[in-house]
């Protein structure tokens, strides 16, 4: 099981007392990949990440079976910061920054669990500042102000800041031009060859696939299908389902 | 203007305490969600016990002791009841801090009597001349204790990890609790922090020639104005807040009391605060909400 | 040192069960010795409600109060009783709660002949309108006009504004006040009507003596913090004589801002504004600083005194003294008086009771000079002395009780 860098196993989730959002799931990001989560509104793709990152008691979610591990450690009865500790780190959906501080203080709470010192804090800054040149010059704006693509660079190097083994990235393309997502999209695969590995949840199953190794897709709670990203891509009912009806920026920017 | 200086410089020094408990209220607000009735009583608390132990311990060690039983009793308050009532809802925690507030006011009552008991302050009865105004010396420590402690807090929140994992938290909880911010103990800061806020106010507000009496609690009181003038989500909001109501309480005292009975100066701060509300609901420096794009 | 307390608190509580509904029980008979007798009377005993703070925040001072009555009542029972019936305290602990006052009065209010003692204006206006209904007669330990205007309430000592009024002639006769050299007084009073009624006392004696002008009566918010603009007004106004009708913690606020400003008149407080505790953090600011109080302490050597002494030495030898047991003393002494003029008038019922309440002489032997109950909504006496402060805060006496002009003056305009 060691060389995943995520594992989960036979996952169940309810919210209060409402049916079961996660039904028995099971799936694996191998390390150094790139996953893809596919699936309709309302599948499940959302919890399984609040889930794995231990978010679930803020939506009043509970698991009532499974396992999940990160690098080999089990970390299901982790808090969020102990997950975090172990090298999991997530980029929430809606971007999610903090809107009253500066993008240096984003940054920096994003390295909070590590306990940086000075000289420390500024050279993982610096690496992950690489990625986003964007940000080097907004570091004393308050993060409310930023545009959405700026505001989901953001966010995702504010997860890196962790320096994370895996990177849960959840709808990262949401909302964005096309040309945004476009360097999104390159920001996502330039993180992945340095090392870290990524499950990424996406409507925009083109995107996602363009990218990914390997792709899962859920519905109802459940994994319907999964494969390599090839063979997703080939299979005809994916391509009507999903690939159809993802947003048109998406579908048009391979074929 | 001899009355004027002197009414101003004291409506400073009692602003300046006002300004402490103002700023308990806004970092609970900010860190934990929750607006905390019983912060009147931690007040009272932090008076009472350095009172109690003034004549067995050098004055700096009473004043720590009762920074010791103070955040104790926050943190106690804090963490068996209003962390396990959250998910219950704003309104159940309110209430609940409101029924904190009646415990701890009759467990002053049981142990400490209804009665009037001495000052607490650190410093003494006496006084500065200047230029015909008299400056005195329990004034001059507020005001300095104040702001020294109002300097720090500021290196606290801007220079420190904690601080920024406060701020974080009080951003944006769910964001915070992503980054791997321990949500509850932040909310444990906030109320302990509040508490030593209290405490500072404590031994000012029972300063010479004030005492310690059980109505230092409803002192808390006066300060919920200078919370709302001042923004409920602002630091320098809840110290402009808290001058502001210390200024009206004294020169109001001085200039308006030959209307509305003497009690105008008692009702201005809550005139102001409505007023507030209804033309910038926010506070005079809190957020309008930063828009998410 | 609180006798008998359980028992009677746990008959109480019975009686609360079946008295909840009206308790103004009318049902009267005669006794064996032809006596009407109405609700808490029988052949053998009265009862008589004491409605005080047992186990509350102020209990260690009320139970003090208490104890003196019934050291009182223990003394009176030793003789005989009253016609020879015994006086049986019925406690109901208020905890100084207005709530707990409703619950513990509704208690006892059909089994008890009148309420003895009901302390605090808080527990007074909790239960004025069931004493008004039940017309039950009631003794109350809040000295002032306010309460004493309370129908079937009666406050048998003389009230703070009494203290007050001949405050104010004492002053003018220490200084020697005449037109040619007239005394400047004040006043520092709350906003509230008890301030009110206290400044306007001040007032009307100043009006009654030539050569005393009022020249300046600042108010304080009950809220209020800092005495700095009462104070400088007083300062400016050049009154030389202080009247405090403040509470203990406002009168530390403004004699200490006072001295802090370095203006130093005479300070004459009520008996209600001082409290020994004050002596601490006031050191050295209390040389002109005097208490005019309505009744007399421990150490005076009075017939009265010495019968409170003997009492507690044989019915409560453990109990520590207190100045407390004076005032509770005094308040069992007019009990006494009122149920021993009912009883002689024939009627212990209520309608008795409140008869012999009126116009009641009560001799409190040199404690405080006699006073008469009038109509339950007149000043009982007005006698008062003033005291200066010792070193621990008690009070000590500076000559006799007097009366003076100018309260009596005070009272005539009020119609009291």
């Amino acid at each position: 099981m060691s060389d995943c860098a995520l594992a989960v196993h036979d996952l169940s989730v309810r919210y209060g007392a409402a049916a079961t959002a996660l039904d028995g799931l099971t799936l694996e990001v191998p390390r150094g990949e790139i996953v893809a989560l596919l699936g309709p509104n309302g599948a499940g793709k959302s919890t399984l990440m609040r889930a794995v990152s231990g978010l679930l008691p803020v939506h009043g979610g509970s698991l009532t079976s499974g396992r999940v591990e990160v690098l080999g450690t089990d970390v299901t009865r982790l808090r969020p910061s102990g997950r975090v500790r172990v090298g999991l780190a997530q980029a929430l959906e809606g971007r999610q920054v903090f809107p009253e501080l500066t993008v240096a203080e984003n940054l920096a709470a994003g390295g909070y669990v590590r306990r940086y010192r000075k000289a420390e804090a500024r050279e993982v800054r610096e690496r992950v500042l690489h990625h986003f040149p964007r940000l080097q010059d907004l570091m004393d704006r308050q993060a409310g102000y930023l545009s959405g693509g700026e505001q989901q660079m953001l966010a995702i190097g504010r997860a890196m800041m962790s320096q994370p083994s895996v990177l849960l990235l959840d709808e990262p393309s949401l909302g964005l031009a096309p040309k945004i997502v476009e360097t999104v999209r390159d920001v996502i695969l330039d993180i992945n060859r340095e090392g870290t590995s990524i499950l990424l949840v996406e409507q925009n199953a083109a995107m996602a696939l363009s990218i990914a190794q390997h792709g899962y897709i859920l519905e109802g709670g459940r994994v319907v299908r999964e494969g390599s990203a090839a063979e997703l891509r080939a299979d005809d009912d994916i391509v009507s389902l999903y690939l159809g009806v993802a947003p048109v920026e998406g579908a048009g920017q391979h074929g | 203007m001899t009355l004027f200086l002197q009414l101003g410089f004291q409506g400073i020094a009692l602003g300046m305490v006002y300004a402490l408990i103002a700023l308990g209220f806004v970092i609970m607000t900010k860190g934990s969600n929750t607006f905390n009735f019983a912060h009147g009583e931690f007040v009272a608390v932090g008076a009472y016990v350095v009172l109690a132990l003034m004549p067995h311990l050098p004055y700096w060690l009473a004043f720590l002791g009762s920074i010791v039983v103070t955040v104790a009793l926050a943190l106690l308050v804090e963490a068996t009841l209003l962390r396990r009532l959250l998910d219950k809802g704003l309104t159940t925690v309110v209430l609940a801090t409101l029924g904190v507030s009646i415990m701890v006011h009759a467990l002053i009552l049981m142990v400490w009597g209804v009665g009037t008991k001495g000052s607490a302050g650190p410093v003494g009865s006496g006084t500065v001349e200047v230029g015909g105004v008299v400056l005195p010396l329990s004034g001059i420590a507020t005001i300095v204790a104040s702001v020294i402690v109002l300097a720090a807090l500021l290196v606290f929140f801007r220079r420190t990890p904690y601080g920024l994992a406060l701020r974080a938290t009080a951003s944006h909880q769910e964001a915070a609790l992503a980054q791997g911010i321990d949500i509850g103990r932040m909310f444990a800061l906030s109320w302990a922090i509040a508490a030593v806020l209290a405490v500072v106010a404590s031994i000012f507000l029972a300063s010479f020639p004030r005492v310690v009496s059980p109505s230092i609690a409803l002192v808390a009181l006066a300060a919920i104005p200078a919370v709302v003038i001042g923004g409920m989500d602002s630091l320098i909001g809840a110290v402009v807040g808290g001058l502001i109501v210390g200024l009206i309480q004294v020169l109001g005292a001085g200039y308006l009391a030959d209307y509305g009975g003497g009690k105008l100066h008692e009702v201005l701060p809550y005139v102001l605060m409505l007023l507030v509300l209804v033309v910038r609901p926010y506070g005079l420096f809190g957020s309008r909400g930063i828009e998410r794009v | 040192m609180i006798r008998k307390t359980i028992p009677v608190l746990a008959v109480g509580a019975l009686l609360a069960l079946s008295a909840c509904g009206g308790s103004g029980s009318k049902a009267s008979a005669d006794g064996e010795d032809g006596v009407e007798m109405g609700p808490g009377v029988t052949d053998k005993e009265i009862k008589v409600g004491l409605l005080t703070d047992y186990s509350g925040p102020i209990a260690e001072a009320a139970t003090s109060g208490s104890l003196g009555m019934e050291v009182k009542f223990d003394q009176v029972n030793a003789d005989g009783g009253v016609c020879g019936r015994k006086i049986v305290a019925v406690k109901g602990d208020t905890k100084y709660d207005a709530q707990q006052t409703v619950q513990a009065y509704r208690g006892m209010a059909g089994d008890v002949a009148m309420i003895g003692e009901v302390l605090g204006s808080l527990s007074i206006d909790a239960i004025k309108t069931n004493l008004e209904r039940d017309e039950m007669p009631a003794m109350a330990i809040s000295l002032n006009t306010t309460t004493m205007l309370e129908p079937n309430v009666y406050v048998p000592l003389p009230v703070f504004e009494v203290e007050l009024a001949n405050g104010v002639s004492w002053a003018a006769e220490e200084a020697g006040a005449s037109e040619d050299k007239p005394l400047k007084v004040a006043s520092v009073t709350g906003t509230d009507d008890y301030g009110k009624a206290y400044a306007s006392a001040v007032e009307a004696a100043a009006e009654a003596i030539p050569g005393v002008e009022v020249v300046a009566e600042p108010t304080f918010a009950l809220t209020d913090k800092d005495f700095t603009a009462q104070v400088s007004e007083l300062e400016e106004s050049g009154a030389d004589v202080v009247l405090l009708g403040t509470a203990p913690s406002q009168t530390a606020g403004v004699v200490g801002t006072a001295a802090q400003l370095g203006y130093q008149p005479t300070w004459i407080s009520s008996s209600g504004a001082w409290f020994a505790s004050l002596a601490e953090p006031l050191d050295g600011l209390l040389d002109k600083f005097y208490v005019s109080g309505g009744y007399g302490t421990l150490t005076d050597d009075v017939p009265g005194i010495t019968e409170l002494k003997d009492a507690l030495a044989e019915y409560a030898p453990d109990a520590a003294p207190s100045e407390f047991q004076v005032g509770g003393w005094l308040f069992g002494e007019a009990t006494v008086a009122a149920l021993t003029k009912a009883c002689e008038d024939g009627d212990l019922t209520r309608d008795g009771i409140t008869e012999a309440l009126k116009d009641l002489t009560v001799d409190y032997k040199g404690i405080t000079p006699e006073v008469n109950l009038g109509d339950g909504d007149s000043i009982v006496s007005y006698s008062s002395r003033m005291n200066s402060i010792g070193p621990k805060g008690e009070l000590v006496p500076m000559g006799d009780f007097y009366a003076s002009d100018a309260a009596k003056a005070w009272g005539e305009a009020n119609g009291y």
